[in-house]
């Protein structure tokens, strides 16, 4: 965020954060982070109402982190750095995951 | 004043060549090989094989921002970062825009390279042959100046660097793209076979194919005996292929041309000019500057094989004043820098597939389809002149396809660990007429840091292109329509001359001299010991990746010089 993106939306999208974490106070009086896993669920469903924009910034910031991390795409993807050949079309089994790469 | 015999002497070599890619690598290649002592002289810095490519063997999460510009790089690279080919991955390759202080009546979107090997290392690699359409439209249609060669005068070459170079792809005997010797075949996924049968039966047997890429698909004696190994399909190819898998200087010609022991490679030394010596009517060397030390050297040769890129070459030639060329050397027709060309493209369609959710791939293929040209070819006419071809291919959906959307947690996790739906893909390549008005010029006052003059560009397409244009876009919704594709999206991202890095021109090859700088053997008509084989020599664009014809070109212009030097006519 903030080398890739520049001031003003680095500016918006910590606002947006901030405002998130007073809502969350406000609601349910404890920071995002102390929430119970269905308060959390809950917060971010309003989130995506109330601050759309945010959310979408958010999510993406996430999940690219996550997919592009080790553990993101050696463990939830199927990771293969070096395939050496190349079939174009085979049956998709299952349980296959998605290539990390 | 003492004359320093010595040190001429090791600044006296058979041949220099200027520059280090694609053309140049072919060039100290051909030479060195048919026994001369050559020196290679590059701008950018050494590149080393495989050392050099410090980003290929990295993974995501070994990178910063994982491939993406940062702001600064945005604000710092104005120009380069207009593109996807300059980011995080490739920083080092390509010149920096603080260096490269080009100027613009118009748009114009010029990638130069830093390094030894030049774009051979960051091209797209595919590789088509022209064919007599390419070659005689010019004529036929009343375009610019005639080609001053035919397929036939080219075609053994073509096969020639093939089979050293390594191309895959498929026989179709197409008289619009004729076939290379083709290493095997790339296959296609399901969503591209379903497409490829929908356009040939519905759209007149109209032809997809797999793309032809100089990866090695299977590698052969010819590309093992410079140690080069099979495509281990990473598709990381523009960070530099550490298995030599690719076409490129430093995987291919240079070792060849190392392997003679008569190349010299100077790096980090912008070519300043081609000395002329009037009595001699001959070009008698180069003088170059040193990047670091700004210090001025000569080098001198019997010949000078200018392989630069097509706008370094030209503005060599512009630079070269003399009393005989006041205009730039070989400029006696006012030609150089003129008809400057480049592909037009970013336009096309997508869509998704329904079907083939069962199937899936295994490795990842550096290449795409192919839909070769067939608008205005046999009964077809179209209200512009030429064609294009697409480029393309299906791919299924990562881990980003739900970005856009309001779901979240653990399901839409879960969801996105499993391969997403196949989408299909195609982008036109169009071909660029060759305009007298599109050219470069070197700017009268205006110099860079070691004193060169910058670079002006004018030039920019016209109305062929841009009704040809509706057709690229039209077409691509059709083709993928007729196909059941749903969700088909056409898109036009607009296109700006440089942006495709296929510049082509401004030193065209032609039967006049009145007409054109350079002969059919790319010797400048009035200075016959300097050869122009890359980009800058194109009379006509065609549409189709143009590396494998400056290949070509290059091995048969190499190999009439050093018959023109044996028979003492140089």
């Amino acid at each position: 965020m903030r080398d890739c993106y520049v001031k003003a939306d680095q500016e918006k999208f910590y606002n947006g954060l901030a405002k998130f974490e007073e809502g969350c106070k406000f609601a349910y009086g404890k920071n995002f982070v102390e929430l119970s896993a269905d308060e959390k669920k809950d917060a971010v469903k309003k989130m995506t109402v109330a601050d759309k924009e945010t959310f979408l910034r958010l999510k993406e910031l996430t999940v690219t982190g996550y997919f592009t991390s080790e553990i993101g795409a050696t463990q939830a993807l199927a990771y293969l750095p070096i395939p050496g050949r190349f079939d174009a079309c085979i049956p998709l089994e299952p349980g296959q995951k998605t290539w990390a790469l | 004043m003492n004359l320093n015999i010595d040190a001429i002497k090791a600044q006296t070599f058979d041949a220099i060549v200027i520059g280090s890619g694609v053309s140049g690598g072919w060039a100290a290649k051909e030479l060195t090989e048919k026994g001369l002592k050559v020196i290679m002289i590059e701008k950018g810095k050494m590149l080393e094989h495989i050392s050099g490519y410090e980003n290929a063997m990295k993974d995501p999460w070994d990178t910063m921002y994982n491939g993406r510009l940062t702001v600064q790089q945005r604000e710092s690279h104005p120009k380069l970062s207009r593109d996807y080919p300059y980011n995080e991955l490739t920083e080092k390759y390509w010149m920096n825009d603080s260096d490269s202080l080009y100027q613009e009546e118009k748009r114009f979107d010029w990638y130069r390279p830093d390094i030894v090997g030049g774009k051979s290392i960051m091209w797209g690699r595919q590789s088509y042959r022209l064919s007599d359409i390419d070659f005689e439209a010019n004529l036929k249609e009343g375009i610019a100046v005639d080609w001053p060669i035919r397929y036939k005068d080219i075609a053994p070459w073509y096969s020639y660097v093939e089979k050293f170079a390594g191309i895959s792809g498929e026989k179709l005997n197409l008289p619009q793209l004729p076939d290379s010797e083709f290493l095997p075949a790339m296959p296609m996924y399901c969503v591209e076979e379903h497409v490829k049968k929908s356009i040939f039966d519905k759209f007149g047997g109209r032809i997809m194919t797999i793309g032809r890429v100089a990866n090695l698909s299977a590698a052969e004696k010819a590309q093992m005996g410079v140690g080069r190994s099979q495509c281990q399909y990473r598709n990381k190819c523009s960070l530099g292929c550490p298995y030599g898998a690719y076409f490129s200087t430093q995987s291919s010609t240079l070792p060849a041309a190392m392997k003679t022991g008569r190349l010299t490679l100077r790096t980090d030394a912008i070519v300043k000019e081609i000395m002329y010596d009037e009595n001699k009517k001959r070009a008698t060397g180069v003088r170059i500057i040193d990047k670091n030390t700004l210090e001025v050297t000569e080098f001198y040769s019997k010949i000078v094989f200018v392989c630069g890129s097509t706008l370094g070459s030209t503005t060599v030639l512009l630079n070269s004043i003399s009393n005989r060329f006041p205009n730039g050397m070989g400029n006696d027709s006012e030609q150089l820098g003129h008809n400057l060309m480049d592909h037009h493209f970013r336009i096309g369609a997508s869509g998704d597939w329904e079907g083939g959710a069962d199937k899936y791939y295994f490795g990842r293929r550096a290449n795409g389809i192919y839909i070769p040209r067939y608008r205005n070819i046999g009964n077809d006419k179209r209200d512009y002149l030429r064609g294009f071809g697409y480029q393309g291919g299906g791919s299924r959906k990562n881990w980003a396809r739900k970005n856009g959307d309001l779901s979240f947690g653990a399901d839409m996790k879960e969801e996105l660990t499993k391969p997403g739906e196949w989408t299909m893909n195609l982008g036109g390549f169009g071909e660029c007429l060759p305009y007298y008005e599109n050219r470069v010029y070197l700017h009268k006052t205006e110099k860079d840091k070691w004193g060169m003059p910058v670079q002006v560009f004018d030039a920019e397409f016209k109305e062929n292109e841009r009704k040809m244009r509706l057709d690229m876009m039209n077409d691509a919704k059709e083709m993928l329509e007729a196909a059941g594709m749903k969700n088909v999206r056409a898109f036009d991202n607009k296109s700006y001359p440089g942006m495709a890095i296929h510049e082509m021109g401004t030193a065209r090859m032609g039967r006049d001299p009145k007409t054109s700088v350079l002969n059919g053997n790319n010797q400048i008509h009035a200075v016959p010991n300097v050869f122009v084989t890359d980009g800058a020599c194109m009379t006509s664009a065609s549409c189709v990746n143009p590396s494998l014809t400056y290949m070509a070109l290059t091995a048969r212009a190499a190999d009439f010089a050093v018959k023109e030097l044996k028979k003492k006519n140089l």
